[in-house]
């Protein structure tokens, strides 16, 4: 889970991670309905080929520290963890070493079983104690690793985790045998499983070393459906080059390589568009603003990508201070925004106007509407509201935003309308993302511009870390012991669809009645590929491409 | 001479000090959080990573403590380890700088061959209309920023003509042309015009009607007295601009996104990732003084005239 | 090559008045007057070597116009600069909007009007302030020499080793961004090169006929220098100064493109050129207009700073 950045200029992105793309786990249908990746086709293709990805300088592409939307991309062609994740919308993990897994009775101990014949790409089996390997390895305290928080539920991850360590062991995991994991947990966690998705949780070989073994850092040895080239390595501020694993025990991809081209971070949007449209690489993520030049030239073609992402847009409003601890100034803000006229004038229509918090991509926990009247414009009423709730005209509000992410169109626009619709005096407080983060956390902000996505397919990932009270990414400081009563029973029920209910409810607490923060578009992305060479490309769960679907026409 | 070259070089310590300083002072005062930046995702550091991350940094320690072991590591080469990258800055700085190196050498090569010849011609061919032109041309060359004279070369040969890359490196040579361009302009058109302005005057000197007098022919006059007499100052600046270049261009590398040191610099500004930052900068301030130093030492060594206090 | 660039006549006829005056009540006016004089006659000089430049008058003109576009934007613009528009996004140049419109409706032209206003204050403003510093410092260096003059001048090539951008970013990220911020930045790194100018011109004075004359009639330091010295050391300074005020008007510009200038809502040439690149090769006025006040304004101050600087020293031409 995360907050996102979403730089278009800047350097490491702070965009979704997490482990293996569609049909890792065995699944033959990339193009699950609805959800998921989108824009993936089934038709079959030839084997064959080297697909060229353009990416950013990645900050790591070694598990203990994968950290980023750049270097994850790397990372999860490399490892397959013990569960995957195909982007189906039951929101259901899939196989990945692990053959079958189930939770004891209140969810605190797991118990993972693990198939024979997995191997790494120097031919080690991958057994319980890869995992063991792998997980303490980023989880030890020395290795600093920025992810570790993934393993932290594990019994035993705070003396390991500690600096410096007090422990060397993770001492909630175990392996009665080579085939079996057993994993404790310090609460029960019913979704623990989905949250291994996370590549911090992948199994590395013996050879792996600590956490800063420069040689394993630059030329990982996994288990997944790539490996590096034969006697390549990562070169650094260059490429990346990899090769089917054809020893790989899912399905095996059909390409024979993947090149990742590595563009500097700065501007790397821009960069890799234009190598696309060039036909120096094969896939590309797209400027914003040339989302519609884009759509026009490659739509027809066959070659542009829409994909609905779970990530979420919205207005983080500061409740612990006035104006916004009072739920009807919170609305009176969602109301004098006009989410369809910024979309359309600034957007040419790029975005999707949220009516949730819990996105299009949660299948049966996504409920469209739950915001109700509050997500739609409406000055008069906003007017009304906010009159009421004491913020009067001429109020001074502080908009703070992170200005590294190509938000400056969007701050200004809402600025324009609340100051408008509103009377009020917005003053615009931009500053670089690590910063912005700062002031949140100071409470240094009446509202901002936020977004969030999470690390593993559950509306866990949301609603846990934005509402509950104390919870260290809830910046807006909402409390309702209510909604808390209702996040705390949720994590221990056993059936999705008692779980579903109790989501349902939340969400209408939090935001169909309190608002605590303000949704205001879903997070829509758009690629584009080369089609006239390749086919089965669209976008996982996490934002990354199919590469393991892909074949050439 | 020897007395005069550790003098400077002492100077230059003294320079390289008072740099650092300020730039250690400023990275520390800017307001943020490097750790939690190099962290480049949007939650906040548990405890024990940021303690293992600020012992593993030195930030633990004291500033001045930490700036005294700055400065032991700077004596030895060492610029430390990125945030980010958590890799050796003296490593991710060499990536970077072949590709300011290759920038800047293609630069100084415009800058001799349009420069130069550009101001030769129009000092021999004075009040043509050909000086008009390169004075004309200078004059604007000097005014329109860098900025602009890319953006403008880009949309000319790369969005409406489509010769030349965009921007970015992976087309080989030829995605050095409009980069080359852009980041010699303003130096080319100082070029020419000092090289008009000195060889003028050289022209009119005693020795050059000597020459003529004794018989020989312009073509010789020129090229044996004239040139060789004013070129000096000429390469004297064009040594200089040279460190400048090599210290990496901010504006032209951002523009067409040219991975080198200039545009490190600028996305290490951003993520705060201060040894990068700390280390791109010493090292620009390092080849400035050093080329200043060695341009000074080559220039009194060509020209007798000057004397060394 | 502008530290040659001293006024061409040391202005004698001032010292030996002044001496003659010997320091009582009525010499100030006295000195004022005459020295008036002298300068007066210089000055004709020098206002008719510079008329006779073409390009100086051009650029005078230039900046006449730039300087009368800002004190008027409000009246010269269209449209008030921030007034959004979300139903005429990204319009190309028309009637109604001469320069189009940008990505959140607002008339370009009137922000390139009201943007004048920014490059200008800042371009002076930064350039006053690094003056201020500069003659300061440079004085100092210059008149009481030794171990004053050996610290200032290693300071001075601390901030000179520093690039103009790299060491602005480093303030702003300290002491934050806006334009106030900006205009420190710029200025702070903008003196080294007035106070060495400045410095080396009193050098050559200070050792001149008329201020040993003046020493010697017992005038104490302080009036050396503010009376003497640096009337007459100031000139190459100020043809410095006004080529750097172009310098500080790209630099800001500059800033702005790597958006650590000014709020992104102010009219403001570098934010207006930033966020029209994202349109490039389509929507080119974005950028093509802001860029043309740029040049526009930069070519003004340096025509009028080169033919400044041939007017105050026609030995250069």
């Amino acid at each position: 889970m995360r907050r996102i950045g979403h730089s278009t200029r800047v350097g490491i992105a702070a965009v979704c991670l997490a482990l293996v793309a569609a049909a890792c786990g065995g699944s033959d249908d990339p193009d699950t309905a609805g959800s998921g990746q989108t824009g993936g086709q089934t038709a079959e293709g030839r084997p064959g080929g080297v697909f060229r990805v353009p990416i950013g300088e990645p900050a790591s592409i070694d598990p203990y520290q994968a950290r980023e939307s750049e270097g994850s991309n790397v990372t999860v062609r490399l490892f397959t963890g013990l569960v995957t994740y195909d982007g189906n919308p039951e929101l259901k993990m899939r196989p990945g070493v692990a053959e079958r897994w189930a939770p004891n009775g209140d969810c605190t101990e797991w118990t993972f079983n693990l198939r024979r014949g997995a191997t790494f790409h120097n031919g080690e089996p991958v057994d319980a104690a890869a995992f063991i390997r792998g997980w303490t390895r980023a989880a030890i305290g020395t290795a600093a690793s920025q992810v570790a928080y993934h393993l932290q539920q594990i019994q035993g991850y705070a003396p390991l985790h500690a600096t410096p360590p007090t422990a060397t062991t993770f001492s909630g995991v175990s392996s009665p045998d080579p085939q079996t994991l057993v994993v404790k947990l310090d609460a029960g966690d019913c979704e623990f499983d989905k949250q291994l998705v996370h590549p911090v949780a992948s199994p590395v070989p013996s050879s792996a070393g600590a956490a800063n073994n420069a040689t394993f850092n630059d030329a990982p040895i996994g288990n997944g459906p790539f490996m590096l080239k034969p006697g390549t390595k990562w070169e650094h501020n260059q490429r990346i080059s990899l090769v089917r694993n054809d020893n790989y025990f899912l399905s095996k991809p059909k390409l024979d390589g993947i090149e990742f081209i590595i563009f500097p971070a700065q501007g790397r949007l821009e960069a890799e568009y234009r190598a696309f449209t060039a036909g120096e690489v094969d896939f590309a993520r797209i400027p914003p603003t040339l989302n519609q030049q884009a759509e026009a030239t490659y739509k027809p073609q066959g070659s542009f990508i829409k994909s609905e992402q779970s990530g979420i847009n919205y207005i983080l409003t500061n409740n612990a201070k006035a104006p916004f601890n009072n739920p009807d100034a919170r609305k009176a803000l969602s109301m004098a925004i006009d989410r369809e006229a910024i979309n359309r004038g600034v957007y040419q229509g790029f975005l999707t106007p949220a009516t949730s918090f819990i996105s299009p991509p949660f299948g049966q926990f996504f409920q469209p509407g739950v915001c109700g009247d509050w997500c739609k414009f409406d000055p008069a009423k906003a007017k009304d509201l906010a009159g009421r709730a004491g913020l009067t005209p001429g109020t001074r509000l502080k908009l703070a935003y992170n200005n590294d992410g190509g938000h400056e169109p969007l701050v200004q626009a809402w600025k324009d309308q609340l100051e408008r619709n509103l009377g009020v005096v917005v003053e615009l407080d931009g500053v670089p993302f690590a910063e912005h983060l700062q002031k949140r956390d100071r409470g240094d902000f009446d509202f901002a511009r936020a977004a969030w996505t999470t690390d593993y397919p559950s509306p866990d990932g949301f609603v846990t870390p934005l509402l509950k009270t104390g919870s260290e990414d809830n910046d807006g400081k909402y409390s309702n012991p209510e909604v808390d009563t209702l996040l705390s029973r949720q994590k221990t029920l056993r059936s999705d669809a008692e779980r579903e209910k109790v989501i349902e409810d939340i969400e209408k607490l939090a935001i169909g009645r309190d608002l605590a923060l303000v949704p205001t578009y879903y997070r829509t992305a758009y690629r584009v590929f080369d089609s006239s060479k390749w086919t089965g490309l669209g976008l996982d769960f996490f934002e990354r491409p199919t590469l393991e679907t892909v074949s050439q026409k | 001479m020897g007395k005069y070259v550790v003098r400077r070089l002492l100077q230059m310590m003294l320079v390289l000090f008072g740099a650092s300083i300020i730039l250690f002072i400023c990275l520390f005062v800017v307001p943020g959080d490097p750790i939690a930046t190099s962290q480049g995702e949007g939650r906040q550091l548990d405890p024990s990573t940021r303690a293992a991350l600020e012992r593993r940094y030195d930030l633990d320690k004291p500033l001045p403590q930490q700036y005294v072991s700055y400065l032991g590591r700077l004596s030895q080469g060492d610029l430390g380890e990125s945030y980010v990258y958590r890799r050796s800055v003296n490593t991710i700085l060499k990536e970077k700088l072949g590709n300011t190196a290759k920038l800047a050498v293609a630069a100084i090569g415009v800058m001799l061959a349009l420069g130069i010849s550009a101001g030769i011609l129009a000092a021999v061919f004075r009040y043509s209309f050909f000086d008009v032109l390169v004075t004309l041309s200078t004059t604007f060359a000097v005014g329109v920023p860098v900025l602009i004279i890319g953006l403008g070369l880009q949309n000319v040969f790369a969005i409406n003509l489509r010769w030349l890359p965009l921007q970015g490196q992976s087309a080989g040579n030829r995605a050095l042309i409009l980069p080359a361009i852009t980041l010699a302009s303003l130096d080319t058109a100082l070029v020419s015009r000092l090289m008009r302005g000195t060889m003028s005057e050289v022209m009119r000197a005693d020795y050059i009607r000597t020459a003529y007098a004794k018989g020989l022919s312009k073509r010789v006059v020129m090229l044996k007295h004239a040139l060789r007499n004013s070129i000096i100052p000429v390469l004297t600046y064009v040594g200089i601009a040279f460190g400048g270049l090599l210290g990496g261009a901010i504006i032209t590398e951002t523009v067409f996104n040219w991975n080198g040191i200039g545009l490190a610099l600028v996305g290490a500004i951003q993520s705060q990732d201060n040894p990068i930052v700390l280390g791109a900068v010493t090292y620009g301030v390092l080849v400035f003084v050093l080329v200043n130093l060695v341009v000074d030492v080559a220039y009194a060594f060509l020209d007798p005239r000057i004397r060394l206090e | 090559m502008t530290d040659q660039a001293v006024p061409a006549a040391p202005p004698v006829g001032e010292v030996t008045l002044e001496a003659g005056a010997s320091g009582f009540g009525g010499a100030e006016t006295q000195a004022a007057a005459v020295g008036g004089i002298t300068r007066q006659t210089q000055f004709g000089n020098v206002r008719r070597r510079f008329l006779r430049n073409k390009l100086a008058v051009v650029g005078l003109v230039m900046l006449t116009i730039v300087f009368v576009t800002a004190v008027f934007a409000p009246i010269i613009a269209t449209h008030p600069p921030r007034a959004q528009d979300l139903n005429i996004t990204l319009q190309g140049p028309s009637a109604q909007h001469w320069f189009g419109t940008d990505e959140l409706g607002r008339d370009v032209f009137s922000r390139v009007v009201h943007g004048t206003r920014i490059a200008v204050t800042v371009g002076l403003a930064s350039i006053f302030l690094a003056l201020v510093i500069g003659v300061v410092l440079g004085s100092v260096s210059g008149y009481l020499g030794r171990a004053w003059d050996a610290l200032i001048m290693r300071i001075a090539d601390v901030f000179f080793a520093f690039p103009l951008i790299i060491g602005a970013i480093m303030i702003i990220l300290v002491v934050g961004r806006g334009v106030a911020p900006v205009i420190i930045a710029l200025g702070l790194f903008s003196w080294a090169t007035i106070a060495r100018l400045l410095r080396s011109s009193i050098l050559s004075i200070r050792e001149s006929e008329y201020v040993e004359a003046a020493r010697s009639l017992g005038a104490s330091k302080w009036r050396i220098v503010t009376r003497h010295v640096l009337p007459n050391s100031m000139a190459p300074v100020l043809v410095y100064a006004m080529v750097s005020v172009a310098a500080a008007i790209v630099a800001q510009a500059s800033l702005s493109y790597l958006g650590v200038g000014v709020p992104p809502d102010v009219p403001d040439w570098g934010n207006m050129i930033s966020s029209g690149q994202k349109f490039f090769g389509f929507k080119d006025y974005l950028w093509f207009f802001p860029s043309m006040a740029v040049v526009f304004t930069v070519l003004g101050f340096v025509f009028v700073g080169d033919g400044l600087r041939d007017a105050l020293d026609p030995r250069l031409r």
